[in-house]
């Protein structure tokens, strides 16, 4: 990525999905559209990083993908958040704010 | 909670993970499709549009690549680097790591050694087909307990029995063998013809099975079955080897079959047979009813149980009683057991008390590492805190200290497997005299196997605890040392607990080994009734064929003595035989003449004059057997002192007394003391003396001699042999070898589980000296403090000697009572002393008592020499 704020926050991702998924459950490119167009072209997901990104979520269970199957024949896989992920969604926008927050006091102190 | 639900996550994705990548490529295509859906609504062609979107997917390969890393990856890795910190550590603190490793290595390589002799030993099943259809016949008289079977009862049980199939009689004893002149004493094993068969040793690698009709004539062999090994050694692999010609005991065989290679003679240890048989040959079986003394083999009907055979052979042996009630005066009780239960039973307790010793010393060795990781956890409290408060889970820090502790039991295993295989060699020196299968015992997978279960289990024993407690504290975030006092004080009273512990876990073993021995030492002690210092015996084997009446062979005993007594250095000699703890002595049923009948058991000696003299058996009245009741062939016997009580009240010098064996009563003639006749432990047994014409059996010369055997022994059997052929002399061994190696076995547990004892002491005491010392050197301040404001250093010293006795008492009376609910265990190996010997258990509170003292002085004195200006200012 070129684009020097998307490098800028590593850890972002998981976030950032989990919160495009606290929504409605979505597939891969839907998860990756949504994220662009929210952040108003500020973050471009490739599928080399969110497809990782997913798949660790899963694992780690605060995310659940299921398949369905398409009029077209082919497969697709909706991801949606979990209870767990939900829970630890909160926990994280939390720690976010208090990010943000600390960031700010410094970045707009005066001195 | 939360790591459970990892778990289940965990355990998804791998059921998952077969058809993963099946669908990863579903996934990435859905993604294209949508990707090029999305570039088409923008406006552009189909074919653009979907290059466009694989050009946005950067590879697939290199995608898949990427999640296949999360999936496989991320345990993987996070053991990988919790192993790599772990090793890291380790490095930069070698004497601690060294000192962990080797304590371990004691604590496994023991357990791995005994474990790799139970396993071969007692697990393994027999080297049998289908081994658990094998069992022993047992025969029980009221009279006496253990009596094998007579010839009659194979006979009976064969003829009547539907459960056992086959039934066989066997009988170990070596034999001489001759071919072309050159004579070796070889092992070998009189068999019944179905017990090749019924082991399942048939088809051989040549010729055929022993067969009684053929092979034997009216107790006289005609042919034999070799082993492979003697095959090759003796005959080269000839494949002409049967039908070939050799001299066994002076008699003239042929060769009918060769056995396969390897085969082994697995038997109870009563039957004192080798298990490497190089010579088989047949014996007969007849319906008759006498010497008892041999095991009886059998094999079970398929899908027959043990309960069922026993069943049937409960009534058999009631049907017996009832058509033979003079063979069967007691009574007769036929017990079925399976074979591998029969060859392990004298040796499983002495097993079971090393196996229950080395978990002693393995848990002890445990305790001292958990001491010392509690000690060095101290240290790196700081180091804890500070990962803690970078964001390291509670979760990773106790999985990144269990790694550390895998890696040191790992490498402790490993030493302790190198420790194993010395000790396993060490086993032929310390030569337990019938440990069955002993040579199957190796260091093989299964050792390994369970070798380093051993260290996984160890590693989260002695570092879960500690691993538990320094994490614990670090939920606050300790990063100043004002916290630490709550921490010291937590691990002072696990410190506490682990020197209890220790101290109770060391007394057990040393109990088990201080009445091994005692016991060893009363067996020594015993009195056996005869005196084996400075007694040679050789056995010697007559041509029957050159001596083939009673009078040539009574002649040649007077001429062999009357060489032997020319020899220099000797005192006297004299012929009988079988000699005292020889390994198959039959019994024999005796009675008072005017009786008719009755229910007595003893053994029989057959012997020249000066046989009780030289031997050192008193005789307690009446007269020796002499020179002329051999020449006249008078029926006169010399009895046992207790014999003659049990008969006669002691009154029996002319008395007459019936054996089994002879119509004609025997006429008493003298009493002589009481010996042990089997073993040192047999006190039991009655003994008939009777001439050697009387009883006639395979002999063995007795000489009593100042002159050292390597001088006597050749000496010995120069002057017989140089009589004439036909008399080879063999197997010269002093008396009091014989005796030693009849408590060889107790000698061996007794050597081993001292040994244990001795590892568990000292761990026990280093550990003791470790922990207080380090205990005390945490209070330096304290002491300090408390001789600043004018504390006496005798009251420091009672401070300190407090603790450590407090802690030893206790630990000593947990000990104590673990060891009184242990040791009952150990009563089948005691001899002359019980598990609650009041003189070993005070030894051993007495030894652990100063080894404490010894452990707790050092510190005690450092403490004590405190500079409390210095101490203040340490801190």
């Amino acid at each position: 990525m070129a684009d020097p704020v998307a490098s800028l926050v590593k850890g972002t991702l998981d976030l950032l999905v989990l919160r495009t998924l606290e929504l409605q459950p979505l597939h891969g490119a839907a998860i990756a559209e949504r994220i662009f167009q929210t952040t108003r072209g500020t973050f471009q997901i490739k599928a080399g990083s969110l497809f990782p990104a997913l798949h660790r979520l899963e694992q780690d269970g605060w995310i659940d993908g299921d398949w369905e199957t398409l009029p077209t024949g082919h497969r697709i896989k909706s991801y949606r958040l979990t209870r767990a992920g939900r829970r630890h969604l909160s926990a994280e926008k939390a720690a976010w704010q208090r990010v943000v927050t600390a960031m700010s006091l410094v970045l707009e102190s005066s001195s | 909670m939360s790591i459970l639900r990892r778990l289940l996550a965990r355990v998804r994705a791998l059921r998952r993970h077969a058809r993963a990548d099946g669908d990863l490529d579903d996934e990435l295509r859905a993604f294209v499709e949508a990707r090029a859906a999305a570039h088409q609504r923008q406006g552009l062609a189909p074919g653009a549009a979907r290059r466009a979107a694989l050009l946005e997917l950067e590879g697939v390969e290199q995608v898949k690549e990427r999640v296949r890393d999360v999936r496989v990856g991320s345990a993987l890795v996070e053991a990988v680097r919790d192993v790599r910190f772990g090793a890291r550590a380790l490095w930069r603190s070698p004497g601690y790591a060294l000192v962990v490793i080797m304590t371990l290595a004691l604590g496994i390589g023991v357990n791995a050694a005994i474990f790799s002799v139970v396993h071969a030993v007692l697990w393994r099943s027999l080297p049998y087909p289908d081994a658990a259809r094998i069992v022993v016949v047992e025969a029980d008289t009221r009279a006496l307990p253990s009596a094998y079977s007579s010839s009659g009862a194979v006979f009976d049980v064969r003829a009547q029995s539907r459960l056992i199939t086959s039934i066989a009689q066997v009988e170990g004893r070596d034999a001489s063998l001759e071919i072309d002149g050159v004579m070796e004493r070889v092992a070998g094993a009189k068999v019944t013809d179905d017990l090749l068969p019924l082991l399942g040793a048939t088809p051989l690698t040549l010729g055929r099975t022993l067969v009684t009709a053929e092979d034997a004539d009216d107790f006289v062999i005609k042919g034999v079955v070799i082993s492979h090994e003697l095959w090759q050694r003796r005959f080269q692999g000839d494949p002409r080897v049967i039908g070939r010609r050799l001299m066994v005991n002076n008699y003239d065989v042929q060769v009918v079959g060769v056995m396969r290679p390897d085969f082994r003679l697995v038997l109870p240890a009563a039957n004192h047979a080798e298990e490497r048989i190089d010579l088989w040959w047949p014996r007969e079986l007849a319906p008759r009813l006498l010497y008892r003394g041999l095991t009886l083999v059998g094999r079970l009907a398929r899908g027959t149980s043990v309960t069922e055979a026993q069943a049937e052979l409960t009534g058999l042996a009631s049907s017996f009683v009832a058509s033979h009630p003079s063979a069967y005066p007691g009574g007769l009780r036929l017990t079925v057991r399976p074979l591998g239960e029969v060859v392990t039973r004298d040796v499983k307790p002495a097993l079971m008390a090393l196996s229950a010793a080395v978990g002693f010393v393995l848990l002890i060795a445990c305790v001292n590492v958990a001491n010392l990781l509690l000690a060095r956890a101290k240290t790196r409290e700081r180091e804890l805190a500070v990962r803690r408060a970078l964001g390291a889970t509670r979760l990773r820090l106790i999985r990144q200290l269990l790694a550390e502790n895998l890696i040191l039991a790992i490498l402790g295993g490993a030493c302790g497997l190198l420790l194993a295989r010395l000790g396993v060699g060490a086993l032929d020196w310390l030569r337990p005299v019938h440990l069955p299968r002993q040579s199957e015992i190796v260091i093989d997978g299964a050792v390994m196997l369970w070798t380093t279960g051993l260290a996984v289990v160890s590693s989260v024993l002695f570092g879960l605890l500690p691993a538990l407690a320094f994490t614990r504290d670090a939920d606050g975030q300790p990063l100043h040392s004002s916290r630490a006092g709550s921490l010291q004080l937590r691990s002072r009273r696990l410190h506490r607990g682990l020197i209890v512990s220790e101290v109770a876990l060391s007394i057990v073993p040393l109990v088990a080994a201080g009445l091994m021995l005692r016991t060893f030492i009363n067996l020594l002690e015993a009195p056996i009734g005869f005196d084996p210092a400075q007694v040679v015996t050789a056995r010697i084997s007559l041509n029957l064929e050159e001596f083939s009446t009673v009078d040539r062979r009574s002649a040649f005993y007077r001429d062999a003595i009357a060489r032997l007594r020319e020899l220099a250095g000797v005192e006297a000699a004299s012929v009988g035989g079988p000699p005292p703890f020889a390994p198959v002595q039959s019994t024999l049923r005796f009675w008072r003449s005017e009786a008719g009948e009755g229910t007595s058991f003893g053994m029989h000696r057959s012997v020249i004059p000066a046989y009780l003299r030289v031997m050192g058996i008193p005789l307690r009245a009446g007269r020796d057997i002499s020179d002329d009741d051999i020449i006249h062939r008078r029926r006169v016997a010399v009895v046992d002192e207790r014999l003659a009580a049990q008969l006669w009240q002691g009154d029996a010098i002319g008395k007459r007394l019936s054996v089994e064996y002879s119509k004609q009563p025997l006429e008493i003639v003298g009493v002589a003391g009481h010996i042990r006749a089997r073993d040192i432990r047999d006190s039991g047994t009655l003994m008939i003396y009777v001439p050697s014409h009387v009883y006639e059996i395979e002999q063995t010369l007795v000489v009593k001699t100042r002159a050292p055997l390597s001088t006597i022994g050749p000496a010995i059997k120069e002057a017989v042999e140089a009589l004439g052929p036909g008399r080879p002399v063999f197997d010269i061994r002093p008396m009091d070898d014989i005796v030693q190696a009849s408590i060889d076995n107790t000698r061996f547990t007794m050597l081993v589980l001292s040994g244990f004892a001795l590892a568990s002491l000292v761990l026990a005491g280093v550990g003791l000296y470790g922990t207080l010392a380090y205990l005390t050197s945490q209070r330096t301040q304290e002491f300090g403090v408390r001789l600043a404001l004018g504390a006496s250093v005798a009251s420091i010293l009672r401070l300190v000697f407090r603790e450590a006795c407090l802690l030893t008492v206790l630990g000593g009376a947990l000990g104590l009572a673990g060891a009184v609910a242990v040791t009952r265990a150990l009563q089948g190996l005691l001899y002359g002393v019980t598990p609650l010997d009041g003189l070993t258990i005070a030894s051993v509170v007495a030894l652990v008592a100063a080894v404490a003292i010894v452990a707790v002085g050092a510190p005690a004195w450092r403490a004590a020499r405190v500079d409390p200006a210095a101490a203040l200012r340490a801190h």
